[in-house]
């Protein structure tokens, strides 16, 4: 059953076909040390994330040796693996058998705990951050209008102002696919394809984003953990979600807040004053977060859901195509 | 008269202003005090302040703004006589 | 204990291979940049290849010993001196109690120089290690850098310090390290989004031939390389933005090149674990240990390109060379 291809180039190791309705897979180099395992298309298909993270579950249960660990993301797996115990095509061999075994998933319901998180807009922090990269990076971006992104987020999708940039971020829940870049950063995708607002990275990459910093890129929102470099196009801010002093009760088992599979939604508003007042009570250790520790997520409910709005979401992607073709890219 | 050059321990890139659009730190012919602050290093994303470690008369800079410099690359001249 | 009279320009705790196992959380392993140097270090004094010690980058450390231990620093020259006497690289020494380390500024070639102490750094393991993570402020010592008045505690020694003493690395086991404005050759593969499907063959070719100038703002996250107008394979980065440099978020290859727009960037061992650029190269582990060598604003890289198994027989190879059995007594 295993055929694995090879390019000329040597990138892609191994490629499978979709089979009994699961996506094709592709196995792609990624050094000594790493293997990209791709699932499908190169399109936002949210429920890959539930099929990735079912996978993940299953390698990381059966892990032969030299495993080290894995990295899901929306639609792939990175695994890190030490060369000199396993080899990779043993490893691609692994992958497939637990990928042939792996149960269907539309009729799961998983624990997805609901994380709420205050939000400010356009808030000082963001616009500080922005000014930096005029004043040292470039002048002349074009996703920065007024010393903001939203301005250029509202326009790149289609939207009316601003302040419809800002409802709509409200509007929908986020799916926590994966943490990475920095700890506890998660990339959370919109629930809702009603709201599932686009956007493109910067370019040069920012030097500088504070930490709490709210950001957006392709279908993906992050939230900056630490201070750090970073891509995305910003235009608010939150509460801590990474606290390496776990000062705050909701820190007391890890350092990192959100875990995969963690669904999150922005509210309520407030404003500059109001989250610096927040974080402060953050770090002493009386603010409460707002988290739903026994919530569930039903794929099947969700799937239906997704057929039921689908002509709404088709239209607003079509909006957002035609807006996005007379927007210039960074 | 005396001469003394102010070395710069760091590799990277010497700034004379403190940020793009403010003033130097110092100008050429300006009387300097041990510990004055006479330019940065910027390397790894970080800046670090070169300081005299003699007081004086600054002569001449030897290196340019936003030039790549070497540890223990002389930047600045300073002379005893005020 | 050591105890710290002056930090140093950035002097960190790390141990090898670092925080292992964690990406999936966001946690980069950290460790040291130059790992060749820094396993060395260790060999030499006796310890066990996991114990930590000092990363001292650019000099200026002051340190003075309270007990009888074996040393050894293995790195760039800083013109380290004991009791003003000048230490002389890659060889072990006995230090007594009172005795005072000190490192100038660099002297040459390099950027950072490794102290191995007999028992090691015993600073508390944050997540399974003692390596100190910058971006996420933890791990070593207080999750920082270390600074005048810091007090070191030391584990203790495997073997008898004054057995250890006295040993030193062959000279032909000793790197040497390219000058300021030369070029650095570093090993790699092709990345997991090379050519064909996001690069050309041409790109790839220039990447592999070009002498990448080191940015001055490189670190231990990433080594920012020159803007280059790249063809790319394809118009737009689809689903994951609007730029061809842009996917759908994944894990990121510890060492990938990762091409944020027109930038390449290697990402370090602080670097981001997941994002949303491409990767289209990933230097080879066995030659990581260069880049902590290389002088941000100086240095000049040229990829040379290897197959996965020819990185794997240079990560074999380096195992056997830092080996206790290859030292001389001098």
């Amino acid at each position: 059953m295993t055929e694995h291809v090879t390019q000329p180039s040597g990138v892609i190791l191994a490629r499978f076909p979709e089979r009994n309705g699961r996506p094709g897979v592709v196995y792609r180099n990624a050094g000594d040390s790493f293997l990209l395992v791709e699932f499908g298309e190169m399109v936002f298909d949210l429920t890959m994330s539930f099929r990735v993270l079912g996978l993940d579950d299953v390698i990381k249960r059966n892990r032969p040796a030299g495993l080290i660990e894995t990295i899901p993301a929306l639609r792939s797996i990175l695994i890190n693996y030490d060369c000199r115990q396993i080899s990779v095509r043993d490893l691609i061999d692994f992958v497939e058998d637990q990928y042939e075994h792996l149960p269907p998933f539309e009729n799961l319901v998983v624990p997805s705990r609901i994380v709420e998180l205050p939000i400010a807009f356009d808030d000082k922090w963001t616009r500080e951050a922005i000014a930096r990269y005029v004043q040292y990076q470039r002048a002349d971006a074009p996703n920065i209008i007024d010393g903001t992104n939203s301005k250029y987020a509202a326009m790149y999708n289609g939207l009316r102002d601003e302040e419809e940039f800002f409802r709509y971020i409200m509007a929908t829940d986020w799916w926590n696919a994966a943490l990475g870049f920095f700890p506890g950063l998660p990339f959370a995708y919109p629930l809702d394809p009603r709201y599932a607002v686009v956007l493109p990275k910067y370019n040069p990459t920012r030097h500088w984003t504070p930490a709490g910093t709210v950001g957006i890129a392709g279908p993906c929102l992050a939230i900056y953990p630490v201070e750090s470099a970073g891509g995305y196009q910003i235009f608010g801010h939150t509460v801590p979600i990474y606290d390496p002093l776990q000062r705050n009760p909701a820190f007391r088992e890890s350092p990192v807040l959100l875990r995969p599979g963690d669904r999150l939604r922005f509210r309520p508003r407030v404003t500059d004053d109001e989250l610096e007042a927040l974080i402060q009570a953050v770090y002493d250790g009386t603010y409460q977060y707002v988290i739903d520790e026994t919530a569930t997520f039903d794929v099947g409910a969700y799937l239906r859901f997704l057929q039921e709005v689908d002509p709404e979401a088709k239209a607003f992607r079509q909006r957002q195509a035609e807006a996005a073709a007379r927007v210039p890219v960074p | 008269m005396a001469e003394h050059t102010i070395k710069s321990p760091l590799p990277g890139i010497f700034y004379r202003r403190p940020s793009p659009d403010a003033a130097p730190f110092v100008q050429e012919g300006d009387t300097i005090t041990p510990g004055t602050v006479i330019g940065l290093v910027g390397v790894m994303k970080t800046f670090h302040q070169i300081t005299a470690d003699v007081g004086g008369k600054l002569v001449r800079f030897l290196v340019e703004n936003e030039e790549a410099i070497r540890p223990g690359q002389p930047v600045a001249v300073v002379s005893d006589e005020v | 204990m050591l105890e710290v009279r002056n930090g140093g320009f950035e002097t960190t705790v790390q141990d090898y291979p670092g925080r292992i196992g964690m990406l999936s959380l966001g946690f980069a392993p950290a460790g040291p940049m130059d790992d060749y140097a820094f396993r060395f270090a260790n060999v030499l004094v006796g310890n066990l290849p996991g114990t930590a010690g000092l990363e001292i980058t650019a000099g200026g450390l002051v340190i003075a010993f309270q007990d009888e231990r074996a040393i050894a620093v293995c790195g760039a020259d800083m013109g380290a001196r004991l009791n003003g006497q000048p230490l002389e690289l890659w060889r072990s020494y006995l230090v007594r109690a009172g005795d005072l380390l000190e490192f100038d500024y660099l002297q040459g070639p390099g950027f950072r120089t490794y102290l191995a102490v007999s028992g090691g750094i015993d600073v508390p393991p944050v997540l399974g290690s003692r390596a100190t993570y910058l971006p996420g402020a933890i791990g070593g010592f207080e999750g920082r850098k270390l600074q005048a008045g810091d007090r070191l505690p030391l584990g203790e020694p495997m073997t008898d310090p004054a057995q250890a003493a006295g040993r030193r690395v062959p000279a032909s086991l000793i790197p040497s390290y390219s000058g300021y404005n030369e070029v650095w050759e570093v090993e790699a593969t092709r990345g997991p989004q090379a050519d064909p499907d996001y690069m050309t063959a041409e790109d790839m070719a220039f990447f592999f031939s070009h002498h990448w100038k080191l940015d001055a703002a490189s670190n231990r996250t990433g080594y920012r390389l020159d803007i280059h107008k790249w063809q790319w394979a394809r118009e737009s980065g689809g689903a994951g933005g609007g730029h061809p440099s842009n996917i759908l978020d994944n894990g990121y290859p510890v060492g990938a090149v990762n091409v944020c727009g027109d930038q390449p960037i290697i990402l370090c061992i602080d670097g981001p674990t997941l994002g949303g650029f491409i990767c289209n190269a990933v230097v080879a582990k066995a030659a990581m240990w260069k880049l902590g060598q290389m002088v941000p604003g100086w240095s000049y890289i040229r990829f040379k390109e290897v197959t996965l198994e020819e990185a794997i027989t240079l990560l074999k190879q380096q195992d056997e060379t830092i080996h206790e059995s290859n030292l001389e007594r001098s």
